[in-house]
């Protein structure tokens, strides 16, 4: 009975380690985000400011283009938004068809096919760097929002595919049989059967994807040079006044662009563990 | 017709994959062999094809940056994910466990993995800050180091290194542990009851059925985990941006330095393909292995 009772304490005193290590980066981020920015300045432990200001999120929200100040924190916020949103409609829309073709029929090459589908979702990003800044620069299409939807929906198509086929696989085939029996058609049976049954691995995809475009750096930073395209993560490396990095505005910029994705994850925590666990992972 | 049905739903990946990534990937080899050093915009198109052959990749191998940036890059993937695997272990064993709250915390452990890179790679330099950063002011606090004698953590070469390792860590053990923690629980509850039965005490159960029965899943993490690290760039481009004097250069952020800061893309395009070589490494074990389980 001892023995129990002592294994449960160590047991909490772990849970307690681990809430700690997960959450008290996240905790200093928020307390620095409400810090008067001499006290941040001034001392070198945050814990709790001794006096809570909102001058930072005003400061940030005041932020125009061109006006020399901060970064314009909306222009930002609604390219990732468009950006975000664009790639995952636009990468779940394409992936679906061959996901569904790779899923449901077996046809020549089929294994061959899927293979080399894992393998470009393998390829490092870096690679394609190269030639599409000099195609996409040689065209002028840099700085430009449906530039970066194409590449992210490229980056995303592999992975997408590869994960839908997994979903819609698990589909019964007796169903298909049925259905089809019945005179229904295949593109009938792929919107009206797999993707209702397969809601919960479409949306688990549609999180991954979101996600990695929202939190994609290297190539928003190079394929975008004003406002116009210019995302989130971009914006929030760039809070420099004068040189100097304005830190106070960087981490509340950080803290709210942090926001849309946790909040996301939070909310469909059910679909993404059960998501995670057909072995996929986020960049 | 009905033999093309498949190829007709493959037809919009088709033309994606082979306009968007492959010809380009055929073009970034084409780039590799000729001398584009310049503007790619004020380019004329009869410059382009000055053909180097091999000369790039030659450069590349017998020059010293290349290896001491595959050196670094292989330390911070290893280090990185040799930590991540060893605390994600051990949450995952934790939150195995029955607890009160215990899907709350599960939830929690979301929080990092949905957290943007670039706004940890900001975090993080932050804390390191050697005048205001909490870590000088937390071991000061602890009398380990003297107040006012603040260490710049991100000021020498091993000291930043293992410094960008750490806020990988923080970021990455929480996906690890997440799906270690999956893993672990499609195990048969009634392994663990037979072997206490038989009277095997826990490490031994440990040892003979947890650790043998996770080991395909930590195989697959371990695989794409290391994947991952090795084209780390947000951390590298915002805590240390390669520095001190190249301290921290790895093999993204030297391709990423030669072509778009120094213009030098025809050699930056040869560093990427003998980058890709390590990956596709990564890559064919994680082939392998999901093939395995796929039959």
């Amino acid at each position: 009975m001892r023995k129990k009772r002592m294994k449960k304490f160590f047991l909490y005193i772990g849970v307690l380690m681990v809430l700690v290590f997960t959450l008290l980066p996240i905790y200093l981020l928020f307390i620095a985000t409400i810090t008067p920015s001499g006290e941040l300045n001034a001392s070198t432990t945050h814990f709790l400011p001794s006096e809570i200001t909102l001058e930072n999120y005003k400061n940030l929200f005041a932020g125009e283009a061109n006006s020399g100040g901060a970064p314009p924190f909306f222009l930002a916020l609604r390219n990732s938004l468009i950006i975000s949103l664009s790639t995952t409609a636009l990468a779940i829309a394409i992936g679906m068809f061959a996901s569904y073709a790779y899923a449901r029929f077996r046809f020549k090459g089929r294994s061959q096919l899927l293979m080399s589908v894992l393998g470009l979702r393998m390829v490092p990003e870096i690679v394609l760097l190269i030639p599409l800044y000099v195609i996409f620069a040689r065209a002028g299409l840099i700085d430009n929002v449906a530039t970066l939807i194409i590449i992210y929906t490229i980056f995303n198509l592999p992975f997408v595919i590869w994960l839908l086929q997994g979903f819609f696989g698990s589909v019964s085939k007796e169903m298909e049989e049925s259905a089809l029996m019945d005179g229904a058609t295949h593109p009938m049976f792929l919107f009206r059967f797999i993707v209702p049954l397969s809601a919960p691995g479409l949306i688990a995809t549609a999180i991954f994807v979101f996600l990695i475009s929202w939190d994609e750096f290297m190539f928003a930073t190079i394929f975008t040079s004003t406002y116009d395209a210019k995302t989130l993560t971009v914006a929030i490396s760039e809070f420099s006044q004068k040189g100097m990095v304005d830190f106070g505005l960087q981490i509340t910029a950080g803290f709210l662009g942090s926001i849309p994705p946790i909040i996301l994850a939070l909310i469909l925590q059910r679909y993404i563990i059960s998501g995670l666990s057909e072995g996929s992972v986020k960049g | 017709m009905k033999k093309l049905q498949p190829y007709l739903y493959l037809t919009p990946s088709f033309i994606v994959v082979i306009c968007l990534i492959l010809v380009p990937i055929a073009y970034a080899l084409f780039i590799s062999f000729i001398d584009l050093t310049q503007n790619v915009n004020k380019l004329s198109d009869s410059e382009l094809w000055n053909f180097v052959g091999l000369e790039n990749y030659v450069e590349i191998l017998t020059g010293s940056v290349f290896w001491s940036t595959l050196a670094r890059t292989l330390y911070i993937t290893f280090v990185s994910v040799g930590l991540e695997l060893l605390i994600g272990l051990s949450i995952a064993l934790i939150l195995n466990e029955q607890f009160v709250g215990r899907g709350f915390v599960r939830g929690i452990m979301l929080i990092p993995w949905a957290f943007p890179t670039i706004v940890n790679a900001v975090l993080w330099r932050w804390f390191y800050d050697p005048n205001h950063g909490m870590v000088n002011g937390v071991l000061a606090k602890m009398g380990f180091i003297n107040e006012g004698e603040y260490i710049n953590f991100l000021g020498s070469a091993f000291s930043a290194l293992n410094a960008i390792i750490i806020a990988d860590v923080w970021k990455n053990t929480a996906i690890v542990a997440l799906l270690l923690l999956a893993a672990l629980q499609s195990i048969p509850g009634s392994l663990y009851e037979a072997a206490q039965i038989d009277g095997a005490s826990s490490w031994k159960r440990f040892v003979n059925i947890t650790f043998p029965l996770l080991a395909p899943a930590i195989l697959v993490t371990l695989v794409l985990r290391t994947m991952e690290a090795f084209k780390i760039f947000d951390l590298i481009y915002i805590m240390t941006g390669g520095g001190p004097a190249g301290g921290t250069q790895v093999m993204s952020f030297l391709t990423y330095q030669q072509t778009m800061m120094f213009g030098k893309y025809s050699y930056g395009a040869a560093i990427a393909f003998l980058m890709s070589l390590f990956v596709l490494l990564f890559a064919f074990l994680y082939i392998k292995l999901l093939y395995r389980d796929l039959e």
